[in-house]
């Protein structure tokens, strides 16, 4: 967690910019109006005066009611840990970091290989972020590609469960919510245990341009009456789903996760919902939806910042890259975008080491470099001390011209409070460097995080949470198969 | 046209069509010369000239010309047959909507007649769509792990009414490997909008 009201954070909007970009916003709600897939969000919204079409599915939200569910929402949202020490708030400039969901294939940095990602590969990535400290609240990181399809879903969970104490957030996949829900309240110790530790939280997306699909608003509601948190944000692609003007792919964002929130505060006042987007830019030479692009970094600053004007908690992305491998490219485009994405002041920062190939390969090695990444830019956002002692005035008199520090108690007492000491990156000199093998960093990152996985052994759950466990996704696999799917 | 058709600009091109068939140009000739520009404009954006707005932009502007200027009247009487028929779609429960959309335009621009039956579409769609379109390809996009059944189920579905063997099948979208085409039956499987091209003209025998 990163924490520094002092340093002012990144911000690219003036007072004027966000006043044109929410009425722009509130315009474009109460105008062109958002289509809505399903029929009882749509006459939820009829019923609180927004003009709905209900044969073309189309709700028009009048500028008030925006507001009002700005102001309805949960202004601070506690995100429990298995345990209490892992519990972490989203208010204010907190600064919250967690891997993603989704990569369906794994890099194997150590020989190249890119093969499928599997259901171990899941329990492992949960591990490593169980352990390394820059990491919050966790995502499964991968989807098991070797589990029945369609419960993929409820795999990736049950390994997030098992092998972290950290708060969970897991993606949305269309799949009825309740499935989700049942499984974090066996660890909770039952629905209304969950409320109180709302150890769970989901991560969904309207489909840009202004459409919010069917289940994904069936399981926006069913997670706000669950008082569970919940991320709801766009993620458009500037030229295809989006304009391709920065402030027009903004105002559409906005509008887009601000119903989203219309829908969950009336769904239920003070619904825990988290703000953001996810925008990027279709490159125009390939198509591709770019995980690194310095348009996507923008809009993370963006959105921080109006979700911060509106009091709402948000939700960012860093740590990814567009490179196919764990290259120059890739540590440059994950480490500016971690640097971003903090220094924006968002309260929860996903993908973390999650995604080269813009999304669609993982790396574990990836999330230990992130590690380091942000432990040193957690360092440089702390900014100065200034006091007497550390003003050193008396030091400097001390010493005096020609003088040097090595010795002195003052350097001693601050050495190590001051600075920051690198884990990973390397400062050997040259000689050394050789003699330990001239490992590069990939080569370090590797032996790290072999080291971290076969020594690390998250907490386990109680032996009857684990059987329970067990139990309830026998139990949905069948009901979702229509059979008890081979093992 | 060509200069239309470059210009990415549907409205010069509506007039520039109308003119032409004013100035006595069959619609014959004017189809072939746009199918050849359009051929062109998909070389340019393989080699990198272009951009994917610029493609799809006059992709579009020549789908509206054939469709409601040249079709009609060549109806019955026209020669110069489509490369072949396709019939794309993304699968049930799966929206995602742009990867789709370029295979089909790139398929187009390469000569392909091409029916597009949007995202989500259930099995039984597309069954429906080899029944009446009797088309030479289907084209299945899938972009979730969670919908990648639906590709395997739809190739289940055309077998149980013994359409399979009137029909090839080629799937894509990222989490879709060949390995994955190979367990489900399909006939072919391409990373991206240009190997589509070169997969369809490889498993209908079209030579470059
Ligand atoms: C944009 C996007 C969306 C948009 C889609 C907007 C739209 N109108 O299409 C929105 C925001 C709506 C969306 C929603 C969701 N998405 Co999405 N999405 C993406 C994203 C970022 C880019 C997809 C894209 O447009 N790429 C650009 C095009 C050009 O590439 P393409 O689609 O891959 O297509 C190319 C090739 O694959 C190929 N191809 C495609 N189809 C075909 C077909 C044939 C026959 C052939 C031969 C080739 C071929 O050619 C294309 C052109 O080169 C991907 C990440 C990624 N890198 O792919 C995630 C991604 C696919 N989404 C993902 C998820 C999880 C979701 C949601 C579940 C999120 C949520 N919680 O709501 C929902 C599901 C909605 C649903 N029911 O389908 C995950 C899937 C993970 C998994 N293991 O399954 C991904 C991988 C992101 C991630 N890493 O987590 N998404």
């Amino acid at each position: 967690m990163i924490e520094n009201p002092k340093i002012g954070l990144f911000e690219i909007f003036t007072r004027d910019d966000i006043y044109r970009i929410h009425t722009a916003t509130l315009e474009v709600l109460e105008r062109t109006g958002v289509r809505v897939e399903e029929e009882s969000a749509l006459k939820l919204l009829a019923s609180i005066g927004s003009d709905v079409d209900l044969s073309r599915r189309i709700a028009k939200i009048p500028q008030n009611v925006v507001e009002e569910a700005i102001r309805n929402s949960a202004r601070t949202i506690h995100f429990a840990g298995r345990s209490r020490e892992d519990d972490i708030r989203l208010e204010g400039k907190r600064v919250n970091f967690g891997p993603g969901e989704g990569a369906t294939s794994i890099l194997d940095c150590q020989s190249g290989i890119i093969r499928p990602s599997t259901k171990d590969d899941t329990v492992k990535a949960v591990k490593l972020a169980d352990a390394l400290d820059t990491i919050d609240f966790v995502m499964p990181l991968f989807t098991a590609q070797d589990v029945p399809k369609p419960v993929m879903p409820l795999h990736d969970l049950d390994a997030a469960l098992r092998n972290t104490e950290k708060p969970v957030m897991v993606v949305d996949f269309g799949l009825e919510a309740n499935y989700l829900i049942d499984m974090a309240a066996v660890v909770a110790g039952g629905r209304e245990r969950l409320k109180e530790r709302p150890l769970l939280g989901m991560y969904s997306e309207p489909v840009s341009p202004l459409t919010h699909g069917k289940s994904h608003v069936r399981n926006l509601m069913t997670f706000a009456n669950a008082d569970l948190p919940i991320v709801y944000i766009p993620s458009p692609a500037c030229c295809s789903t989006a304009p391709a003007t920065l402030a027009g792919a903004i105002v559409q964002s906005n509008a887009e996760t601000l119903s989203g929130n219309v829908i969950a505060q009336f769904t239920r006042k003070g619904a825990k919902f988290i703000y953001g987007s996810d925008t990027s830019l279709m490159d125009q030479r390939t198509g591709v939806f770019s995980y690194g692009c310095p348009e996507w970094m923008i809009f993370n600053l963006a959105m921080a910042q109006l979700g911060r004007h509106y009091g709402l908690p948000t939700w960012s992305t860093g740590g990814c890259s567009d490179s196919k491998i764990l290259d120059g490219q890739a540590t440059f485009e994950a480490g500016l975008s971690l640097f971003i994405a903090a220094a924006s002041g968002a309260n929860l920062i996903h993908d973390v080491g999650s995604y080269l190939n813009f999304g669609l390969t993982g790396s574990l090695e990836l999330l230990t470099i992130c590690d380091e990444m942000l432990s040193m830019i957690a360092y440089i956002l702390r900014g100065v001390e200034v006091t007497d002692e550390t003003l050193a005035v008396d030091i400097i008199d001390k010493v005096g011209p020609g003088g040097h520090f090595i010795t002195q108690k003052h350097t001693l007492e601050f050495l190590k409070k001051e600075h920051w000491l690198p884990g990973l990156f390397d400062r050997q000199m040259r000689n050394n460097w050789v003699k330990s093998g001239s490992r590069d960093l990939l080569k370090r990152a590797g032996e790290k995080t072999e080291q971290i996985l076969s020594a690390h052994q998250p907490v386990p759950l109680p032996a009857d949470v684990n059987k329970e466990l067990d139990k309830t996704l026998r139990r949905s696999e069948k009901e979702i198969l229509g059979h008890q799917p081979k093992t | 046209m060509r200069e239309a058709l470059h210009a990415f600009d549907q409205e010069r091109l509506v007039e520039a069509t109308e003119r032409a068939l004013e100035q006595g140009y069959s619609p014959q000739d004017l189809l072939e010369g746009l199918t050849e520009g359009l051929r062109e404009v998909g070389d340019r954006f393989e080699k990198g000239e272009l951009f994917l707005a610029e493609l799809v932009a006059a992709g579009e502007a020549a789908k509206k010309v054939i469709a409601e200027y040249l079709k009609p009247m060549l109806e019955g009487g026209g020669e110069g047959e489509p490369l072949g028929h396709i019939v794309i779609g993304t699968v049930a429960g799966d929206i995602h909507d742009i990867g789709k959309g370029i295979v089909g335009m790139m398929l187009f621009t390469a000569g392909f007649e091409v029916k597009d039956l949007g995202v989500d579409v259930p099995a039984e769609m597309f069954v429906q769509a080899v029944r009446e379109e009797k088309p030479d390809v289907i084209a299945m996009s899938a972009l979730l792990t969670t919908t990648l059944p639906m590709q395997r189920e739809t190739i289940e579905a055309l077998e149980k009414s013994g359409l399979r063997n009137t029909v090839k099948v080629i799937v894509g979208g990222s989490p879709v490997t060949s390995e994955w085409a190979d367990e489900i039956g399909a006939d072919g499987y391409a990373e991206d909008a240009v190997g589509a091209v070169k997969l369809v003209k490889e498993i209908l025998g079209i030579r470059e």
